[in-house]
């Protein structure tokens, strides 16, 4: 089945900022997915939800900039949420195993789950070889999925 | 729910299976599965002999949580999570269409030195010294005899 190509919410990066901008029209769209994502996190006191809207935030920044620094390796990547915690998707660029690019998702899979920066984040990394969208979409949730737009002209 | 020796006992079953499967033609897709399950059974094991509470995951999401929430549990953590990835893309690879199959990423002689004699054996070090010295004796000695 054909996915919509529009399905997903955009995060623009921006290298100048070196930060992810929005689209306006996808703004609602953003809170509810934050909203999902403390949900799935099981984030459940107050001062935790206000604590995991700034990281989160962060994240999608510390991400957008991880992307870009991989950019040649990168097809596309984006956040989704999932029913315990969040997936960082990477589809590769390349259809054969990359010793050196698994060993870098390795450690960001560790960096952001140690890092105090992220502490109320729950994520895993996932990549998968290059492929197109509508084999991917299987593993991002259609309502609530972030897809990065900006990296490499992509 | 398994015991710790329970556990070593299906993670050495499994790497018999991995070895079995790995003989020309390699199934280079199921070899990989059964590795990460292997790395499963002992990550549970490790579990079993050490939380407080002798927790149990119930499933992927939070026995990988279990992991990065200790840090003792660091060097089997770098090589667990890999591993998790992979069988996830041995197990997914032909339905998601990509036009490769799994041998086609992953040749036979990397699933051996980067995943098996790689990750797991590096995860069968360090979990020995959480284990019981009777499975920890056993995990070693199975692996270094099958592999």
């Amino acid at each position: 089945m054909a996915v919509k190509e529009d399905i997903y919410i955009r995060l623009s990066w921006s290298e100048k900022d070196k930060r992810i901008v929005f689209e306006p029209e996808d703004n609602d769209r953003f809170s509810l997915t934050v909203e999902e994502a403390i949900e799935a996190c099981e984030v459940y006191d107050k001062e935790g939800r206000a604590l995991f809207r700034k990281q989160f935030k962060e994240l999608l920044n510390f991400l957008g900039n991880w992307s870009y620094g991989q950019r040649e390796k990168i097809h596309k990547v984006s956040v989704t949420v999932r029913d315990k915690g969040l997936l960082f998707l990477v589809i590769a660029n390349s259809k054969k195993y990359d010793a050196d690019f698994d060993e870098l998702l390795t450690k960001l899979d560790l960096h952001i789950a140690t890092s105090g920066d992220f502490s109320e984040i729950k994520l895993s990394v996932q990549d998968l070889p290059y492929c197109d969208e509508n084999n991917y979409s299987s593993f991002c949730n259609p309502e609530f999925t972030l897809e990065y737009t900006g990296l490499n002209g992509k | 729910m398994a015991n710790e020796i329970e556990h070593i006992q299906q993670a050495v079953h499994n790497m018999r299976v991995t070895a079995y499967l790995y003989k020309e033609p390699p199934f280079c897709d199921w070899t990989t599965t059964l590795v990460f399950y292997s790395a499963v059974h002992i990550a549970e094991a490790v579990f079993f002999n050490n939380l407080t509470t002798r927790q149990h995951a119930t499933t992927h999401d939070e026995r990988e949580g279990f992991l990065k929430e200790n840090n003792r549990y660091l060097n089997i953590t770098e090589h667990y999570i890999p591993l998790k990835r992979m069988s996830l893309k041995a197990r997914y690879l032909v339905g998601i269409a990509t036009g490769t199959t799994f041998a086609e990423y992953m040749p036979a002689n990397q699933v051996m030195d980067r995943l098996i004699k790689g990750h797991l054996a590096q995860i069968i070090k360090t979990a020995t010294k959480f284990l019981s010295s009777k499975s920890a004796r056993l995990l070693k000695s199975e692996f270094q005899e099958i592999f």
